[in-house]
Parts: C-alpha cells; sequence; structure tokens
C-alpha cells in the first residue's frame, strides 16, 4: 500500500461518481462504529486535533479533517475549503463521535439588482483559495497558516456563561481560506467551539464590480452539508416557533416536523425555523436523543429570493448521493420526492448578504478608475448541539 | 509509511500532529496540500491524457476543439467509513473524475478514472451545461476582446499588455485580465444556452470601469463602461 499515505484527505466522493458506477442511491453502511484513530491519522495526515481548554487538561476535542479542492471543475467538485470528517469528543473519556462528513460552499450566486449580472462566483470556473501570510492570520491573533492557503486560529470567544457561581470565558478553533473570484474575494470559516458548536460563515470582501460599483447585489452562499451525526442514518425535521401576537393568553409553541422525503423550505425571521438533525440510535445519558440544529445567523434581518428557484428556497434537504454537489440543480435533486428519513442525508442552506454600495468601499479618481475596498461582510449558520451533552458543558456543578 | 506500521502510532502523535508544518517536521506522510491542491497537476494530466485517448470518449465527442476539466480525488464514502472503523483493511480506491466538452458540437462526455492506474471505469454523456470554463476559454475570449473595435477605445493602446491573471495568483501582474463566469436562467438570455464569459482589467491603480462580455459560442464581444465620475 505504498500509495495510501498519499491518499488525498478527501472523502468527497465526486460528482456523478456513484451514478457512473450504477450506485448513485446506495446507502453506506448504518450502523455506528468506533473510530480507529490511528486509520484516520493515516487518512487524514493533515487533520488538525484541538481540545479545550487550551491552558488546562482537555476536556472537549476536535477531530479535523480538511483539504483544499483546487481543479477546474467546480460545477461538480466545488473548489475551496473542505471540511470533514469531523469528529468530536464531549468529555476526555467518552467516544468520538462523528458530526459531519462533507462541509463545503457549492456556490455563490450574485444578482445585480439591475440584471445587469447575474454571477455564478465558484462553480463555472476554476477559482481557487487564494495566499494567507502572516499578516493575515497573525500569531497575536492565535493564527498560524497551516498550508499556503488555510488560516488556523485560536483564541478566546468570549463569555461561555455567567452566573451567580461564577464566570466562564469560551474558546475556539477558527479555520478559513479566501477563494479569489476576480474583483471578489469569499472567505470560507469555519469555527469549532468548545462547547460542540460549529460556525460556517461566508465572508464577502474587495472590490465592488467594474461598472457595476455603485449597483446594489447580493451574495448568496450555498453551504452543502453532509451531516451525520454518529452515523450515516439520521432524521430531519423542520423546527419552528409559533406564536399569535393577537393571543391574549400569550402563549409560544415550538413544533416539530419531521422531514420524510426530499425538500426546500424558507425561513421566517417570526418562526425562528431551524433543521434539526438526529440519529435514532444515538441519545445522551439522560435518555435523550441527541441532534445537530442547523441555526441561520441571519444578517441584516433576511435571506433573499431570485428569479433562479434554487435560490427560493433557504434550507434544502436530499439524501445523499455523492454525484450532486451543484446548488444550481436542487430542485432536480429533490424532483420525485426521494425519502430521507432514517437515511443518509444532506442539508443545504442559503445565506445571503444584501450589499448596498456606500462611499465607504470606495470612490472613482480623475481617471475613472475605482479606487477602494469593501470592508467584509458576513452571514452564516451554527451547527449546534442539543442533547448531546448530558448537562451544562464545562460547568462544575455538573457530572 | 504502511498501515501497519500507522496501526502501531499512537494517539498522542496524533494529537501533536495538529498542523501541516507540525507533519512535515516529524516525517509523516505528506499533507493532502501539495501545489495548492488535494490531486496533483501530474495526476490531473493523467487522467486527462487517459480520458482524451479512450475511443468510447472520442465516440460521444467527435472530431472538434476539446475542453477538458477534472475535479479532486475522490474516495467512496462507503469504503472510507468502512476502512475507518475496521470494518474492511482495504484502503478506500481513489478516482477522479473528467470532464471534456467539444466546443464545436457542444457535447460532453464525463469519465470515471481510476488512481494511480489510470483505467476509466465508465464513461457517459454529460449534459454540456456542466462544463465549466477553463483557461483555454479564457484566453480565446481574451483573444476576442482585443479584436473588438469598441474595446479598444474604451481601453486604449494598453490593451494589447493585458494578460489572463490565473485564479488565485499572487503574482503582481501590471495589466492583468480576469475572467467571470457568466450563466442566465432567463431563457431570452442568449448566455442561457451560450459559453459566455465577462472580462475585467486591473491596473495597479485598480480596476477599469470597463466589462468586456464575451459570447464564445456566437464569438460576440459587447462592452460596458461605468458611470463613475470622481467625486
Amino acid at each position: 500500500m505504498n500509495g495510501f499515505p498519499r491518499l488525498r484527505a478527501c472523502f468527497v466522493a465526486a460528482a456523478l461518481l456513484a451514478t457512473l458506477a450504477g450506485v448513485a442511491d446506495a446507502q453506506p453502511a448504518t450502523t455506528t462504529a468506533t473510530l480507529d484513530l490511528a486509520r484516520f491519522q493515516l487518512f487524514c495526515p493533515n487533520a488538525v486535533t484541538q481540545s479545550f481548554p487550551t491552558s488546562a487538561p482537555a476536556v472537549t476535542t476536535w477531530l479535523i479533517c480538511w483539504h483544499e479542492v483546487a481543479g477546474n471543475n467546480s460545477v461538480a467538485d466545488p473548489n475551496g475549503l473542505i471540511i470533514g470528517p469531523v469528529y468530536f469528543r464531549k468529555a476526555p473519556n467518552a467516544p468520538f463521535v462523528r458530526i459531519l462528513w462533507d462541509v463545503r460552499v457549492s456556490d455563490y450566486f450574485v444578482p445585480y439588482h439591475n440584471n445587469s449580472y447575474r454571477f455564478y462566483d465558484l462553480s463555472f470556473y476554476n477559482f481557487k483559495l487564494t495566499g494567507v501570510t502572516a499578516a493575515d492570520c497573525p500569531v497575536s491573533a492565535g493564527g498560524a497558516p497551516i498550508s499556503p492557503h488555510v488560516c488556523k486560529e485560536v483564541h478566546d470567544r468570549g463569555l461561555m456563561w455567567k452566573d451567580w457561581t461564577g464566570v466562564r470565558r469560551g474558546e475556539e478553533m477558527v479555520l478559513w481560506g479566501a477563494i479569489a473570484a476576480g474583483n471578489y474575494q469569499y472567505i470560507q470559516e469555519y469555527t469549532f467551539r468548545d462547547d460542540g458548536a460549529i460556525i460556517g460563515r461566508l465572508g464577502a470582501t474587495a472590490q465592488n464590480l467594474p461598472t457595476q460599483e455603485l449597483e446594489p447585489h447580493t451574495h448568496n452562499a450555498l453551504w452543502r452539508l453532509d451531516i451525520d451525526l454518529d452515523g450515516v442514518t439520521n432524521n430531519a425535521a423542520q423546527l419552528r416557533h409559533i406564536e399569535n401576537p393577537a393571543n391574549a393568553a400569550g402563549t409560544a409553541t415550538d413544533t416539530t416536523t419531521p422531514i420524510a422525503v426530499a425538500q426546500g423550505f424558507t425561513w421566517s425571521a417570526r418562526t425562528h425555523d431551524m433543521v434539526e438533525i438526529t440519529n435514532p440510535s444515538f441519545k445522551n445519558a439522560q435518555g435523550h436523543t441527541a441532534s445537530y440544529q442547523l441555526v441561520p445567523l441571519v444578517t441584516g434581518g433576511g435571506l433573499t429570493q431570485h428569479y433562479e428557484k434554487f435560490t427560493q428556497n433557504d434550507f434544502w434537504v436530499t439524501p445523499y448521493n455523492p454525484a450532486q454537489f451543484a446548488a444550481k440543480n436542487l430542485p432536480a435533486y429533490v424532483a420525485g420526492a426521494p425519502p430521507v428519513a432514517n437515511r443518509d442525508l444532506v442539508v443545504w442552506y442559503k445565506g445571503s448578504l444584501h450589499h448596498h454600495p456606500r462611499d465607504e468601499d470606495g470612490v472613482f479618481n480623475r481617471s475613472r478608475t475605482w479606487i477602494g475596498t469593501a470592508d467584509v461582510m458576513w452571514t452564516g449558520f451554527m451547527l449546534m448541539p442539543h442533547d448531546f451533552f448530558d448537562c451544562s458543558p464545562f460547568y462544575k456543578p455538573c457530572p | 509509511m504502511g498501515i501497519g506500521t500507522a496501526r502501531s502510532a499512537v494517539f498522542g502523535l496524533a494529537l501533536a500532529v495538529t498542523s501541516f508544518w507540525a507533519v512535515a517536521a516529524l516525517g509523516q506522510p505528506q499533507p493532502p496540500v501539495q501545489g495548492g491542491a488535494s490531486t496533483t497537476a501530474e495526476e490531473r494530466q493523467a487522467a486527462e491524457k487517459a480520458t482524451l485517448g479512450d475511443p468510447r470518449v472520442r465516440a460521444i465527442l467527435g472530431a472538434g476543439q476539446l475542453r477538458v476539466a477534472a475535479g479532486d480525488v475522490a474516495v467512496d464514502k462507503g469504503e472510507a467509513e468502512a476502512f475507518l472503523t475496521g470494518k474492511s483493511e482495504r484502503p478506500p480506491g481513489k478516482r477522479v473524475i473528467v470532464l471534456v466538452f467539444n466546443v464545436q458540437s457542444n457535447k460532453a462526455a464525463r469519465a470515471v478514472v481510476s488512481l494511480p492506474e489510470y483505467r476509466l471505469l465508465a464513461v457517459e454523456r454529460a449534459p454540456p451545461d456542466d462544463m465549466p470554463l477553463v483557461r483555454e476559454d479564457a484566453e480565446q475570449a481574451l483573444a476576442l476582446a482585443k479584436a473588438d473595435p469598441a474595446l479598444r477605445r474604451a481601453v486604449g493602446d494598453t490593451l494589447d499588455r493585458y494578460t489572463i491573471l490565473e485564479p488565485g495568483s499572487e503574482e503582481r501582474v501590471p495589466f492583468a485580465a480576469q475572467v467571470l463566469p457568466l450563466r442566465n436562467s432567463n431563457r431570452r438570455d442568449a448566455c442561457s444556452v451560450d459559453r459566455c464569459l465577462a472580462l475585467i482589467f486591473r491596473t495597479e491603480d485598480g480596476y477599469l470601469s470597463i466589462i468586456a462580455q464575451v459570447d464564445l459560442t456566437r464569438r460576440k464581444v459587447a462592452v460596458s463602461q461605468g458611470g463613475g465620475q470622481p467625486r
């Protein structure tokens, strides 16, 4: 097996691989099994292992595989920073539990208000991650480049909790790179917190589009989240907060609607829509079914929709298919409503940034050259553990 | 490093090996990022060569000018899971997907190529829409743009000095042309069917407020200029 050490850490089954092999709908084995750490390290030699707290004996530990895709077939195999598989250990004596298999940005879609351009800023050209240096990734921010294009930062994340018994600050590790897409740069950032939460963010920055420097537009990031909670047999449900402001009783309810078949649906600011991923056989010590909840981190209060069908839902749930990486094809992926209950499934989420240009983005000089740069705007999502821990993490009275 | 050796590795080593540099320093297996990609250029080129030489691919595409695109190395998820959990001793196989497009016939073919044998495991027709723009398209577009009188008037004599800047390049090219792919979902727009791209032009001072929209299929160029005025 001389070639195996060179096996790239890419677990991503490329587009149409299974279709061509005639196993597009095949589901991997469903049983939960213990991770062989030595094999993991061999399989993913650049894996990042991060324990928290950083200045005391480990309590929680992340085991994160990552790699960079820099091909020229970005419709089928989107370029950029790819995260996965990812395992999390909630206590020193607990097993590593798989959380993610593969997380990546499928595409950036950027329509301009005047319909002058409708750009796909990832899928139809070989945009790649650009370089990071000590200036991007300074030691003072806990940073260290882990490749020519990827920065790792480990730092304080502010208060974790504060109550009458005391206070604790949290920590996190961040992996990021930036796709250079012509005049724009898109930061692909993934944060792994000490409390088991994962945050994915898009940061849009650099130069406004030539000729459209002052034209409003939106940047939509479409993430493909192949979540495997303790294995591949997972379920998805839509969570909503229901409350009628005219109801004098002042009551509200939370609803959980299982998602049985592939579909897309929208997010609402009034109902706090989320997607919950569970594994029927995975429970915490309280006997509660553990889950990870996909929580939108919406910027500016909204998520935009456009003429293109794939932008008209904010969430999509599809069965796992190694041939499916193109967000633009989401309506086709859910056609026929294939089942997703008790299956290996993939969740897709669209985050939007509304960019109304301002003088702070830049101005024209006398030769009508645009001078200036747009500061980073952010949007993203959180994957939050729910009934994953047995009690409050990092809280001394808890067992 | 063989599997048996790896098995003997203690987890403490894994904890210590937390970065690209640390891995290199400890003499461990080469990290997956080589030359900025998980697949080496040599692997990709070899996979492309094997695909282009396959008679089944030729039969689908016919004669004409070809474009080739290759993704990253992929492994089967089921095989990988079986290996990682000790259910299988066999490491997952490596494969690369190669897409080939005939510019003249507007036909595309997709092949699955096994590594390191570079054997074609499967070949099929592919939708031409799945073919991204590649460097050859960019060069062709820039040539068309340089021949366009309207663009020459807008850019001036420096137009001939522009060269395509490869995405992700940190190179400080004084006259850089960059590609933005164009697709339109509105069927009334030619670029809903045609292969289109926009060229933007960067000098050391900044971007010109000019876009050349190039329809590669119809070999047409349309020039837009911004109306920006100094403030």
